[in-house]
């Protein structure tokens, strides 16, 4: 079902066929009973912690596969397009709570933490988002404060995926709240640490099997050396982070969207009214092209920011360009692949309505696509 | 929008009745338990027979008054205003085809709310393609033997009364569709496992399994073969009743970002700051005013006696987008906290689809348009 006008090296054409027999096999048949039940893919991550598909991109010295920024958007393509929880899972594992300790830690916290997290022998996670403050990152309220060797850090954080199976967390805390986002200083906290907790699981409407949850930090005590890079580095830290996140997250949505055009593409050959399959009146038709047309432009935008990324240069820009196209594409792609489906696709008889619900959180994580108009409208504008 | 006295009446009173049960709504959804005694209620107030004739049962006043209750309710509890839906497709062929008894016999029950009705039409083979049904009526001596399944039939477990389409002659194509009132406990019938959807979890939807199902010579409803006809009239009035709904979530989902705009917006500067949040608002705001434009406008061409097919489909296929868009809208811009259950958008986006699926999709309402545009043009 390729339809890439993009050369694919052999090497990531090898991963795409391997991730895509995995999903298959091993995601696919579980994901309509871990979406009612909210369960974490536990069992999943372990088997691609030993495929080496939870560090992509870490460093090999670390315990990482080492791998390039198209290879890590395949992965997550892949396994979206059957599962989009286990893409967010994988994603935020790889790129969310370990390109903050390869990119911007100590030597140190790289080896303590990097070959627990790129094998799956730990679950990591990222909190960035509180109460009072999620598009406007700079403005959090999570405090840290130094005492002997140890920072002391307070705050409520919120939707943080992978949360609940997590031992491993980036929080963002500031050191000094008169500085604003200039006092915003990244850690490496752990789920046994006195005075972090669970607060509560959240219910949601679309990848519901992706642990998300509201953690507390009372009077958390973090060792000083858990800093990763230099106080008040938080903003720049962050940010980094979410260029790769946002990639990751677009091709999240690249893979929902293929998954339910194929679904509804297999369904409008099959289903016969007025005497033929829906596939031959023009309005389905119509629906099959766009759809298949916009992912095709999706995944190209997704490629080219990992082909940048790949060069060492900057690619802000066309990160949050690949965000905001592929993410609404996504809710148009589930829609119509609903649509297709008449009254079966709103039943759970088929996936195409997790597929729907599954799309439309890639519209406000990791920023909402306001955010991200306002981030390339300052690329291209200047003044970023 | 400007509604007279009596159709401000019929809103205030659904209104209240949407307050007074807004507790139990969240507990019941979660459950997916069908709001059995709230019909009940509603019946009993008179709120499920807002346009029907007072000789049976009914409030006799006008069509939008009717539609107005659907959105008020809706606005509250999408699964609720939706059996109500279901309800009236129950009673509406009966209305519109059936005899002097039939109506006294079946159509004043369910206008009173003491009987629940549903509509069987469509079949596992035959959605969009309604005329397409397999399922067929034998006459015998003493009545008529029906055989076929219907599926997604909304209330089917709960309903009592139900109007079933079938072929009578199929040597005549659809000019052989005749409508039955099949009650629940004819013999034959059985009801099929019910389904679990994306939302409506409370509203009932499930098969009819018709087994040689017996069912006495005068329920055939209008006469032998004007079975399409009763239908198409049916989805006419149906497709308003879903317009309303449509219209209803929508305004919920309006008004969940207003609070949003009013609490949070506001405050963080989201709402002055940035034009995007505006410019949405006021996007969703005039989509808003003229869906109910175009309901009200079908209304009034239906009260007045003149066919409103057209109008109709309009109604229900412009409704419908505008209900997707406003919880989309809501979803995006309250972000986040809006994709879990804590708000009730996340509820709101996973009913709003089924509007533009429900009593024929959204292409099948332009196909509609189209020919009746044509017919227009033609004339």
């Amino acid at each position: 079902m390729s339809a890439l006008q993009f050369d694919l090296s052999e090497d990531h054409v090898m991963i795409q066929e391997m991730v895509r027999k995995f999903a298959e096999n091993e995601v696919a048949p579980g994901a309509a009973e871990r979406d009612k039940t909210q369960t974490f893919p536990v069992e999943i991550c372990q088997k691609l912690g030993e495929l080496g598909l939870l560090g992509i991109n870490t460093p090999q010295e670390y315990g990482g596969a080492g791998m390039d920024a198209v290879s890590y958007a395949i992965v997550i393509e892949e396994l979206s397009r059957v599962c989009a929880s286990t893409g967010v899972v994988v994603s935020v594992q790889n790129t969310l709570a370990q390109l903050p300790i390869y990119t911007f830690a100590s030597e140190p916290l790289k080896k303590k933490y990097l070959p627990l997290l790129a094998s799956g022998k730990k679950i990591g996670a990222y909190c960035l988002t509180e109460p009072g403050s999620g598009s406007d990152a700079g403005s959090l309220q999570s405090t840290a404060r130094k005492e002997g060797d140890h920072y002391i850090i307070d705050g409520q954080k919120l939707f943080v995926t992978n949360g609940a199976a997590a031992e491993i967390f980036v929080v963002y805390a500031n050191v000094d709240k008169t500085k604003g986002s200039k006092g915003v200083t990244a850690f490496v906290v752990e789920k046994n640490f006195p005075g972090f907790k669970i607060a509560r699981k959240e219910e949601m409407l679309g990848v519901r099997a992706s642990g998300t949850v509201q953690l507390s930090l009372e009077n958390c005590k973090v060792p000083a050396e858990n800093r990763i890079g230099e106080e008040g580095s938080g903003m720049k830290i962050a940010l980094t982070t979410l260029d790769t996140g946002r990639i990751s997250i677009a091709a999240q949505a690249v893979g929902i969207a293929q998954g339910a055009f194929e679904t509804a593409l297999k369904y409008s050959t099959s289903r016969q009214q007025f005497g033929k399959p829906i596939s031959s009146f023009q309005f389905i038709q119509g629906m099959l092209v766009d759809m298949h047309t916009e992912i095709t432009a999706a995944r190209l935008l997704v490629y080219n920011a990992s082909l940048l990324k790949n060069k060492g240069e900057k690619f802000t820009k066309e990160a949050s360009m690949c965000k905001y196209f592929a993410s609404s594409m996504a809710e148009r792609a589930t829609s119509m692949a609903l649509q297709i489906h008449g009254g079966y696709g709103y039943t759970k008889d088929y996936p195409v309505e997790r597929f729907y619900r599954d799309a439309r959180v890639t519209e406000i994580y990791e920023g909402t696509s306001e955010v991200q108009k306002l981030v390339i409208a300052r690329q291209l504008l200047g003044g970023g | 929008m400007q509604t007279s006295p009596e159709q401000s009446r019929w809103r205030e009173q659904a209104r209240a009745f949407a307050e007074e049960i807004k507790p139990t709504v969240d507990p019941l959804e979660r459950k997916a338990e069908f709001p059995l005694e709230h019909m009940k209620r509603l019946g009993k107030l008179g709120l499920l027979g807002v346009a029907y004739p007072k000789e049976y049962g009914g409030q006799g006043a006008d069509t939008f008054s009717m539609i107005l209750c659907v959105e008020e309710i809706t606005k509250v509890w999408a699964s609720l205003g939706l059996s109500i839906g279901a309800h009236m497709l129950g009673m509406f062929p009966i209305l519109c085809a059936g005899t002097e008894s039939q109506k006294k016999k079946y159509l004043t029950p369910l206008v009173l709310g003491e009987k629940l009705g549903a509509f069987g039409l469509t079949e596992p083979g035959s959605g969009s393609d309604a005329g397409g049904g397999q399922t067929v009526a034998e006459k015998t001596e003493n009545g008529f033997v029906i055989n076929g399944k219907k599926i997604f039939t909304t209330s089917a477990t709960y309903a009592s009364t139900y109007i079933v389409s079938a072929i009578s002659d199929k040597s005549l194509g659809k000019k052989g569709i005749s409508a039955f009132i099949v009650e629940r406990d004819c013999s034959g019938l059985a009801i099929a496992k019910k389904e679990q959807k994306l939302g409506l979890w409370a509203s009932d939807t499930a098969g009819l399994i018709l087994d040689s199902c017996r069912v006495p010579l005068e329920n055939i409803l209008g006469e032998p073969g004007k079975g399409f006809h009763v239908f198409l009239q049916t989805l006419d009035a149906g497709r308003l009743g879903i317009a309303g709904w449509c219209y209803g979530i929508a305004d919920a989902a309006f008004e969940s970002l207003l609070t949003w705009a009013k609490e949070t917006g506001i405050k963080t500067g989201l709402m002055e700051n940035y034009e995007y949040a505006g410019g949405a608002l006021a996007e969703l705001a005039t989509q808003l005013e003229a869906a109910q434009g175009l309901i009200r406008n079908a209304c009034q061409v239906k009260d007045a006696g003149q066919s409103y097919t057209k109008q109709a489909s309009m109604a229900k296929y412009f409704a419908s987008k505008v209900a997707v868009a406003a919880c989309d809208v809501a979803l995006k811009l309250i972000g986040y906290e809006a994709l879990t259950t804590r708000l009730p958008v996340e509820r709101f986006f996973r009913d709003a689809k089924l509007g533009t699926i429900g009593e024929g999709t959204s292409e099948i309402q332009k196909l509609v348009i189209a020919r009746e545009v044509l017919k227009e043009a033609a004339a």
